[in-house]
């Protein structure tokens, strides 16, 4: 749980508040949730479920969660799949894809997917309005064939859409 | 907001037409929710991707019920409408629909759980005059309803439960229905009721008078159609028609014509050597 109260405000780096509301609506209340990127999101998030973010940079390691540094190797844009390899949760109820930072960045999963559970988790990939987020949902749905959510997350100027990738809503 | 669900399997023509008149036609704040049943029609697809607020996809066809029952689910609500693919709304039929819904829900001798516009079965009735047709009929209380274009409260499936996924095409609709007709335990005297203040048009009766039969082998909506030549499909519906008569038959009108069909459908299936693989099942029904 994050120790400090931080005023929370959605915005274009943030989680959206329906990736938000859907979180809560398919995680069970003592839910494992293992995050790709973190911000201020996880804090938010943390109030409710117990959550490990992977992230690659120590400024964003504040937010109150059980932290897992990976910075990306030389020569890669995405985290060292052996710093995550072996700390990761052995059984997590739900897997956000919200980084690394830079949509073209977090395309490194594809090359990773084996890390990851994916057959039994609710797998949510932020940002899908962008076509990297988007190839990622796609070929995740493709490798698992399980049935999927796209949502809409409009707020004020911002218009963003995420995916969900689950067996039963 | 009124969730708008809509499930589909294919037929981007269909679709079409049935969302542009929705959003030509939608004087009411609403979100669109569309559930792909499994289309192999990627054009429809991708269609409703880029027409949705909420796009659900079943990787396999899981029929009308599930669609049905995902989409009630996943609705921001309080209202749903839900909407086969195949209908076609007139001008400020959503205004009208819930107005309709929220005098119907507080008369003092009933309470409406479902209100369901009237169809017009072929096109040539489909003249938008409500004036005429509430000359014509009353807000008529029925039974059961047919799911082609209904609005009720997302809070009734926490009374009544969901649309029934084992229950294939239609049926799930008259299963839903009747629990709200027969139910003891809501408020009210609960009644399903249609309104002829707003009419739409529902290609699906056009199709099953002109015979018209499509070629898809898990068709969502026009499954029926389909059973003689779909082991699958078959199974379904079988399953279903001895599922409704369990549950039902004590309060439908004529059980004996559902008990026929199960007699009908049983014989054929047995009788079939391509379906080999799936007679065990039934061989107690008949």
């Amino acid at each position: 749980m994050c120790d400090f109260e931080m005023p929370f405000s959605f915005n274009e780096w943030t989680i959206g508040p329906k990736l938000y509301s859907w979180i809560l609506k398919l995680i069970p209340g003592d839910g494992v949730i293992l995050e790709l990127g973190s911000g201020e999101g996880s804090g938010l998030l943390s109030k409710h479920f117990k959550v490990f973010s992977v992230e690659n940079f120590k400024e964003y390691m504040i937010y109150g969660t059980n932290y897992i540094y990976a910075p990306c190797p030389e020569g890669s844009n995405w985290y060292d799949p052996q710093l995550i390899k072996d700390r990761i949760p052995d059984k997590y109820d739900c897997l956000l894809i919200d980084g690394p930072r830079g949509g073209e960045n977090r395309l490194g999963i594809l090359d990773n997917l084996s890390l990851f559970n994916l057959d039994d988790p609710v797998v949510f990939v932020d940002d899908i309005n962008r076509d990297h987020e988007l190839r990622i949902f796609n070929e995740i749905i493709g490798k698992t064939r399980r049935n999927s959510i796209i949502i809409k997350d409009e707020y004020g100027e911002i218009k963003k859409k995420f995916g969900i990738i689950c067996d039963t809503i | 907001m009124v969730s708008i669900n809509i499930p589909f399997f294919n037929h981007l023509a269909f679709l079409k037409r049935c969302i542009e008149n929705i959003e030509k036609y939608s004087n009411y704040p609403y979100e669109l929710v569309l559930i792909d049943d499994g289309s192999s029609d990627q054009a429809s697809s991708e269609y409703a991707k880029a027409k949705a607020d909420i796009y659900i996809r079943h990787e396999l066809n899981e029929g009308i019920a599930k669609s049905r029952a995902d989409g009630v689910m996943a609705s921001s609500g309080p209202y749903i409408c839900a909407m086969d693919c195949d209908v076609i709304v007139m001008p400020n039929w959503l205004s009208v629909l819930v107005k309709e819904f929220d005098r119907l829900k507080v008369i003092e001798e009933f309470r409406v759980y479902i209100l369901g516009s009237m169809l017009a079965t072929n096109v040539d009735q489909f003249i938008y005059n409500p004036e005429w047709y509430s000359k014509q009929y009353g807000v008529v209380d029925v039974p059961q309803i047919s799911t082609s274009c209904i609005i009720f409260e997302k809070t009734l499936v926490g009374l009544i439960g969901n649309f029934d996924p084992l229950l294939y095409n239609n049926l799930s609709d008259l299963d839903f229905s009747r629990r709200v007709t027969t139910s003891k335990i809501i408020a009210g005297n609960p009644k399903v009721a249609v309104t002829p203040k707003v009419i739409s048009y529902h290609h699906g009766f056009a199709d099953s008078k002109t015979g018209v039969v499509y070629n898809d082998p898990n068709e969502s909506t026009r499954a029926v159609d389909l059973l003689t030549s779909n082991p699958i499909s078959h199974q379904r519906y079988l399953r279903s028609l001895v599922l409704i008569y369990e549950r039902w038959g004590h309060v439908i009108a004529n059980p004996e014509r559902i008990a026929l069909e199960i007699i009908k459908l049983s014989k054929i299936f047995l009788e079939s050597d391509k379906w080999e693989f799936l007679k065990i099942d039934f061989k107690g029904v008949v």
